[in-house]
């Protein structure tokens, strides 16, 4: 056993220094002793990842934005690569945040996109693209993606009914959105909206306990 | 839902009860909100057979097979088919657990000797863990060593310890008195572990002279330990940071006090403090403060009307629609506010208990807390007693001046790290000074 004279403790294991003070071990060290093993450090952890990712952005944005002060001020077109860079980053933060559930990963995907498509296509002088491709686009790929996904892993459904649910609701907006007036190309919209409606149908018709179950989960206070 | 199929399609699910709720916002850093419980034996540990154990075992603890998911407006837990397995012991003391909706909330991994148990507090608390911990080892050396012949101990229902016991006990206008905050305590100081994990240090002792020491100052263990530890931050503390009392934020099982026999939270707090500026900060004043607010808070009404303080919010049909989103910032913030009236912490777990015949085979228990400050759970098993120290800090002056202030006592301690200076023949902090 070691012993620390300072601290008159003895020590169990193979230390250098006293874990109390940090003064000097007398005495054999019984490495057979020890209680806690060793342990390496993770190489990579999310928080690294989504550091380096970020670093990535700024690193992107600060040369166009220097470029672009450098190439003169006529056309800030170097604004555009840093909210694209934001974007970016944050739609892999997410996909970095659920990156073991694929079904909630396309679901906030689904949600992101279109927003952040529609701050886009807003802020870049209202042409409608977003709402005319964008959200019934995404709608149709997410909600494919995850049926897709569940049938190839054979998940049951209650692991992915709360984002199948949420993509759904999210598909009937275009038909709001046509309703409206606000929809210009109807193709995307309405496509979207039948697969969402025909989802929902086939949903509640075969599976109606897993849902209300699942509802009744989700929505508990 | 008696019915096996149909079971299978919808897995049952249940509410966090009202003390696990604070965790899921508050858990980060190195307060992961994940406890330990370790089990050192006398003999290397058999991984196949830990694992007939826990899977027997689990037949009886059914409901702690379960993961954590977001609802709308609450976490909530949900039944899983997975199983675990167990694994050499690979993540620090009190590593997260929590990693997303497939994660199960404890783990049981093994290192030579010692078999521990790593716990997500929204699952279980102390109390609970304590007697799955129990059986999980009766299990275990009663397959390695059959000889002995030990049957598991009897044990309460499936159901009475999947109970909310917060829910049974909670009385909407049984308000009554609690005490009042004890305003701002002061807080330790030092510099984080740069890997945002914990400092471990245990210590073991002899429980008999511990105790011999606490009867020479006439009062109990758990009074005489949380002196000595107001003592031990008392000598860290700078002179002028002495108008702020030191508090200690001390857990007590709730089963001692109403009939209860749930593995899950139930469990309150009370918070003892001593002011230095004010009074002379002896031992022995320090042993008659914190005695008498132990007096003064161990009461039902007390630790009732706390209780249902706490419970009240969670009740509040306002706090209950605000999204999980939002109500996630709102809590941690309540929790950052709450942290700001304590110094450190202490459990006293107590006994850990096994059939006579099995304790020729172990030489101890220990528990672990993951803290964001500076935390130590006590417990014994036989004759020895475990000072866990958990530490987010780098500095182990606290740890240091407890310990000393134990041998100057008499009382021989044995002192265990989870420190590792890589390079070998480093120089120590004092080896200049002694050159």
């Amino acid at each position: 056993m070691q012993r620390c004279y300072s601290c008159r403790v003895t020590v169990a294991g193979h230390k250098t220094c006293c874990p109390l003070c940090g003064g000097q071990l007398s005495g054999t060290p019984e490495p057979d002793t020890e209680v806690f093993p060793a342990l390496e450090k993770p190489r990579f952890t999310t928080g690294f990842v989504l550091r380096l990712l970020a670093l990535i952005a700024i690193a992107v944005s600060v040369i166009c934005v220097l470029a672009n002060i450098a190439t003169g001020w006529h056309a800030l077109w170097s604004l555009f690569v840093v909210a694209g860079a934001v974007c970016v980053w944050v739609a892999a933060a997410i996909g970095v945040a659920y990156r073991r559930d694929m079904a909630q990963n396309i679901g906030w995907q689904v949600v992101l996109i279109p927003v952040l498509s529609f701050l886009w296509d807003w802020w870049t002088g209202w042409r409608g693209w977003s709402v005319d491709f964008v959200l019934p686009c995404v709608c149709i790929v997410g909600i494919l993606a995850m049926l897709l996904i569940a049938v190839l892993c054979k998940t049951p459904l209650r692991r992915f009914a709360g984002p199948l649910i949420g993509a759904c609701f999210l598909g009937l907006v275009p038909l709001i959105l046509i309703a409206c007036g606000r929809v210009r190309v109807l193709l995307p919209s309405l496509l979207c909206a039948g697969l969402a409606i025909l989802s929902l149908a086939a949903l509640v018709l075969f599976q109606w306990q897993t849902i209300k179950a699942e509802l009744l989960r989700r929505f508990h206070l | 839902m008696s019915n096996a199929k149909r079971n299978q399609k919808n897995l049952s699910w249940s509410r966090l009860d009202n003390a696990a709720k604070i965790f899921p916002p508050t858990s980060h850093g190195s307060a992961t909100g994940v406890f330990r419980l370790s089990c050192e034996l006398t003999e290397p540990v058999a991984p196949d057979v830990l694992q007939a154990a826990l899977t027997r075992t689990l037949e009886r603890y059914p409901h702690l097979l379960m993961v954590m998911r977001r609802g709308v407006f609450w976490y909530y837990l949900e039944q899983t088919t997975t199983r675990p397995s167990v694994v050499p012991e690979h993540a620090p003391p009190c590593a997260a657990l929590y990693e997303g909706s497939r994660s199960l909330l404890f783990r049981v991994s093994y290192w030579r000797h010692k078999v521990s148990l790593d716990m997500y507090h929204v699952l279980a608390d102390g109390a609970g863990a304590i007697e799955f911990f129990e059986s999980l080892m009766t299990a275990y050396l009663s397959l390695r060593h059959p000889e002995v012949g030990v049957d598991g101990i009897t044990q309460a229902s499936v159901s009475q310890r999947w109970a909310d016991s917060f829910q049974k006990y909670y009385k909407p206008h049984g308000g009554g008195k609690t005490t009042e905050g004890l305003g701002r305590a002061y807080r330790l100081r030092g510099v984080r572990r740069a890997d945002g994990g914990l400092t471990v240090i245990e210590g073991v002792a002899d429980v008999r002279q511990v105790l011999a020491a606490a009867h020479r100052c006439g009062t109990t263990l758990t009074v005489y330990m949380t002196a000595l530890l107001l003592s031990a931050i008392h000598s860290e503390m700078y002179v002028r940071e002495q108008k702020k009392p030191v508090v200690l934020t001390v857990p007590v099982d709730l089963r001692s006090f109403f009939p209860s026999r749930t593995t899950r939270n139930f469990f309150g707090t009370i918070r003892v403090g001593y002011d230095f500026s004010r009074r002379s900060g002896e031992i022995e004043d320090i042993v008659a403060c914190v005695a008498a607010s132990f007096k003064e808070e161990l009461t039902p009404e007390r630790l009732g009307a706390r209780m249902n303080q706490l419970a009240a919010l969670e009740h509040n049909p306002v706090l209950r629609v605000i999204p999980l989103a939002l109500k996630n910032p709102v809590l941690r913030l309540s929790g950052a506010v709450s942290d700001r009236g304590e110094t450190a912490a202490l459990s006293n777990v107590g006994k850990f208990r096994l059939p006579e015949a099995l304790h020729p085979f172990v030489r101890g228990f220990g528990v672990f807390m993951s803290t964001g400050a500076t935390q130590l759970c006590t417990c014994s098993f036989g004759n020895s007693l475990h000072f866990g120290f958990t530490s987010a800090f780098e500095n182990t002056e606290v740890q240091r001046r407890f310990f000393e202030l134990l041998t100057n006592e008499g009382i021989e301690i044995e002192i265990r790290s989870n420190e590792y200076h890589e390079e070998e023949g480093a120089a120590c902090s004092d080896a200049t000074a002694a050159e």
